[in-house]
């Protein structure tokens, strides 16, 4: 039974105003209501955060190496990056209409993908697969039976891995309606979301398969309150279709965009991910992916098993993928470690180190007292330790700093600030 | 007096308030699977058909050997259950969610009606289908639709442990049964042998009915 008005919330209302309420106790009860609001808003953050805990760990993929990607591919994918749905869904004052097409709209805002709307044109699902997409509310699914727990399908005709055609149906037999709140949440308890369940099934319509990991995904079978394609999804479609982007997470004009490109051209970084292809460009630098974009600017890259069985750091297995490269950076005298044997592979490089690194890089380490009695940034004392370096990588052209006369030099480095950093250091311009 | 009343509404609020699911399958309880399923039973999926109707909807249909029945009556010891979807030619026809049984997978079947075609027979779709594998010491172990280890089934039942306000809420399918226990390991040798599953489904038989 499709709950085919916009007006169901209107209708709760007016049964609840029967109740004759003064001003004073309207708003004495809009005020416990707040507060009972917030409990609940308390207690499902807490809830939600001990789940993250419990069953979510964040696991931080290794630096320099693609992190997982959990979306899931269908296998089969559109010829091109569209499609078209006619869509002429009756009742409830357009309502259907609207939704389906702020659903397939979802789609197009973060990914190359467009679905293209032929409105008020109707194009029964049931039909014989010609090569129009379809949707409708259908009291059997072509004539087979819902059963007694199905809402919605989606069904995609290919020819090998190339999509034809794709219909959505949804079960009329069930309830609908449209809201952003919670699933099944008050005042929508037994009411299906009719949006949510398009925009999830417009992602199968294009090639996405469910995703069941835990990260924030449309496509999940188990997908929260989560209305509209997420970060995964996005990705998913880039990996089918590719992006707009030569790095999909580096749009056009972004600030950083050429030394990126740059470094990327000059064999320094592959990306953090494949596919699709991505730079991450505002993930923290880890020491050991430091020792990784250094020694590839240097050219000297040892060959696999550099290690040797011999651990070159304390925290440093011979084993541990960038030992090759961290030994390398220190056979080059860039790192000498931490002081009690370590080199803290995984910790995030700071500005100043990143300065200290560079300079021993490029052979221009400054002497002692190179700063003299002058700070070369109001951030950095000519007394601290890195001054000197600092100093030497401004002299050379490398950093201006921010730009408001600080350097930032406790500040951890940026993806992004590291492909400046390197293409000022080891590129030619141009 | 005013703390409690706001207490009260935020405890409402609560009950209320749940994680929806996007997909197309209501979550089901094992004993709503149970009672609305006209026939459960152990086999294994022998043979494959794939057939197109004349209004081009491709059918997969399955045929299973029976080895036990858990509820209802079957005439033969084979069954043939159809399943929307298929390959036919060049042609392929594919329902989102839609698990089909392995050719030769052993398992434990929910049939929801064994007079309507559905789009699946199968009741709750992956909800209402089970694998079983061996472990490496030979055991038979049931597992999920997709391959978690069953682990255990709760003692009472969801359903009568829900609220009224609860009752009257349709989450949605992650693809397992609300009562049904599952290890975060794909492994086989931490699920419940077959013999002790079908025990457990035979008791909370005896007890619905």
């Amino acid at each position: 039974m499709i709950n085919n008005s916009r007006h169901y919330l209107i209708s709760v209302k007016l049964t609840r105003g029967e109740f004759v309420m003064t001003k004073k106790r309207r708003k004495r009860v809009l005020s416990r209501f707040m507060i009972a609001i917030l409990i609940a808003a308390l207690n499902m953050l807490f809830t939600d955060g001990l789940f993250s805990i419990l069953y979510c760990p964040i696991a931080l993929p290794p630096p320099g190496v693609s992190p997982a990607n959990a979306y899931q591919l269908d296998g089969f994918s559109w010829p091109q990056p569209t499609t078209t749905f006619y869509v002429d869904i009756p009742g409830a004052d357009g309502l259907w209409n609207d939704s389906f097409e702020t659903a397939m709209y979802s789609w197009g805002v973060d990914t190359i993908f467009k679905y293209r709307i032929n409105r008020d044109i109707y194009e029964d699902p049931c039909d014989l697969p010609e090569g129009r997409n379809g949707v409708a509310f259908v009291d059997t699914a072509c004539g087979d039976a819902w059963g007694d727990s199905t809402l919605a399908i989606t069904y995609s005709y290919h020819n090998g891995s190339i999509l034809n055609q794709v219909d959505i149906l949804f079960n009329r037999n069930d309830s609908w309606n449209v809201y952003s709140t919670s699933w099944n949440s008050w005042p929508w308890v037994g009411i299906n979301d009719f949006q949510r369940i398009a925009v999830h099934e417009l992602g199968h319509a294009l090639g996405l398969d469910h995703e069941d990991s835990g990260i924030p995904t449309i496509m999940g079978s188990y997908a929260g309150d989560t209305t509209t394609p997420q970060q995964d999804d996005i990705d998913g479609v880039a990996a089918i279709y590719g992006c707009t982007n030569f790095f999909c997470d580096v749009p056009p004009g972004y600030w950083a965009e050429s030394y990126i490109t740059a470094i990327y051209n000059a064999n320094i970084t592959t990306g953090c991910s494949q596919n699709p292809l991505k730079y991450c460009p505002e993930d923290k630098v880890t020491r050991e992916l430091m020792a990784v974009f250094i020694t590839r600017a240097l050219n000297q890259v040892p060959a696999d098993g550099y290690c040797r069985g011999i651990s070159p750091f304390s925290d440093v297995r011979f084993d541990r993928w960038s030992c090759k490269y961290i030994k390398r950076l220190a056979e080059l005298g860039i790192t000498a470690g931490y002081l009690d044997g370590r080199f803290g592979p995984e910790d995030p490089v700071t500005r100043e180190q990143m300065a200290a690194f560079l300079t021993k890089a490029l052979g221009a380490v400054p002497p002692d007292g190179y700063c003299g009695v002058t700070n070369p940034f109001i951030d950095v004392p000519f007394e601290h330790w890195s001054c000197e370096y600092i100093k030497k990588l401004a002299e050379l052209g490398i950093t201006s700093g921010y730009g408001d006369g600080r350097y930032g030099p406790d500040d951890y480095v940026t993806r992004a600030q590291l492909a400046v950093f390197l293409s000022k250091a080891f590129l030619s311009p141009g | 007096m005013k703390r409690y009343s706001a207490i009260s509404i935020a405890l409402l609020l609560m009950l209320i308030v749940s994680y929806g699911e996007a997909a197309s399958v209501r979550e089901v309880s094992i004993d709503e699977m149970l009672q609305k399923s006209q026939l459960v039973f152990e086999g294994t999926a022998v043979a494959f058909e794939v057939r197109e109707n004349a209004q081009k909807r491709i059918h997969t249909y399955v045929s299973f050997e029976i080895r036990d029945i858990i509820k209802g009556e079957y005439p033969s010891n084979t069954i043939k259950l159809r399943f929307l979807g298929g390959t036919m030619g060049n042609v392929t026809m594919t329902v989102s969610d839609m698990r089909l049984p392995q050719k030769g997978e052993h398992g434990i079947y929910f049939v929801e009606s064994l007079e309507r075609s559905q789009v699946n027979p199968l009741y709750g779709w992956s909800q209402g289908h089970f694998v079983v594998e061996h472990d490496p010491t030979g055991n038979e172990r049931v597992m999920t639709n997709n391959r978690l280890a069953v682990t255990g089934v709760t003692e009472n039942s969801a359903d009568a442990q829900m609220t009224p306000a609860k009752q009257g809420m349709q989450a949605l399918s992650r693809g397992i049964a609300r009562d049904i226990i599952v290890g975060q390991e794909k492994k086989g040798n931490i699920s419940m042998t077959v013999d002790e599953f079908k025990r457990v489904l035979h008791k909370r038989l005896e007890r619905i009915q």
